[in-house]
């Protein structure tokens, strides 16, 4: 799967917030190998709680790679319900394509 | 049967890919044929990929039909501990039979040629190995015509940034039923043509011929 110049690393930035019942992820920029990382463990102590359900907003998202949706899937173990926001049409094929669909429920 | 493969690694000196293809013979007219490809680069992927593929041989060594070889591996290699996941597809080919059984992983569907017309074999695609320890499997089967060419590839081959996949699988079954000439021939050229100056995934293509 994808992966990038080893010694750059995409700009991308993210907010977190609690909702309700959950969490919400707003992820901007590019998430891909050399950030999902960073990412991941900046996220990690807030999931580690357990939130019932998990919102990643996508509108501010302009590229991801497999790094990413194996990111996400990583997340739909940790809490009962993830839910992708505002995905693209591209990489709402990828995730069909993969057989994922039912795992990373996605909005529109 | 002609039968040939080729792999391309992406960025130039950066650590290797992730991506493979197998094609094992099971005996004087079944071979299985393997193309994968695991998320990530570098030590951790080709370890991935390195027991994915001797799972695969054992499996296959024994017998066990496309579905069943991905239902036990999805059991045997535990990629939640390193977050990988691995898209597979994997088909059984019967070459006097001239029938296929497809089972895919997460993985892009194979592309069969005939009478220069390209169909992709869209069947029942299953979550990436690794998603799911308790995930299963089904096969697809399909009769091939007379002289059919089946081609099995990564995503490296087809997608581009910014692009639909389908943008990318259109192109692929446009110059993959353009180009009329020996099956390894035709490898290189899709090769050449389909992957772009800027590719920085690595990419695997394998294909099967019918002489018959």
């Amino acid at each position: 799967m994808a992966g990038l110049d080893a010694n750059s690393t995409a700009e991308m930035s993210f907010d977190l917030s609690r909702t309700g019942d959950g969490l919400a992820v707003t992820i901007n920029g590019e998430l891909d190998i050399t950030n999902v990382d960073a990412l991941e463990a900046a996220v990690g102590s807030a999931l580690a709680r357990h939130p019932q359900r998990l919102i990643v907003e996508l509108s501010g998202l302009r590229f991801a790679d497999s790094s990413a949706i194996a990111l996400w899937v990583r997340w739909s173990t940790a809490v009962h319900k993830i839910e992708l926001r505002d995905v693209s049409p591209i990489l709402r094929r990828v995730i069909d394509s993969l057989g994922l669909a039912e795992i990373l429920s996605m909005k529109p | 049967m002609e039968t040939g493969a080729r792999y391309e690694a992406g960025v130039e000196g950066v650590d290797i890919g992730g991506d493979w293809y197998d094609l094992i013979a099971l005996d004087d007219h079944r071979l299985l044929l393997v193309v994968g490809d695991v998320s990530g680069r570098g030590v951790r992927a080709a370890a991935t990929m390195a027991s994915l593929r001797y799972a695969i041989h054992a499996y296959a060594a024994q017998n066990d039909p496309p579905a069943t070889i991905l239902t036990k591996l999805s059991k045997l290699v535990d990629l939640g501990a390193t977050g990988q996941l691995a898209t597979i597809l994997c088909a059984l080919v019967d070459v006097e039979a001239h029938e296929l059984s497809v089972t895919s992983a997460g993985h892009l569907p194979p592309l069969l040629i005939s009478d220069g017309k390209g169909t992709f074999i869209e069947g029942a695609v299953g979550v990436p190995i690794g998603v799911n320890p308790g995930a299963t499997y089904t096969s697809t089967a399909v009769s091939t015509p007379p002289a059919a060419t089946l081609l099995a590839f990564t995503d490296g081959l087809i997608e581009r940034r910014g692009e639909s996949i389908d943008t990318g699988l259109e192109r692929l079954q446009h110059a993959a039923t353009a180009n009329h000439c020996h099956l390894d021939d035709l490898l290189g050229r899709l090769l050449d043509e389909l992957r772009h100056d800027d590719g920085d995934d690595d990419t695997a293509i394998a294909g099967l011929r019918w002489l018959d």
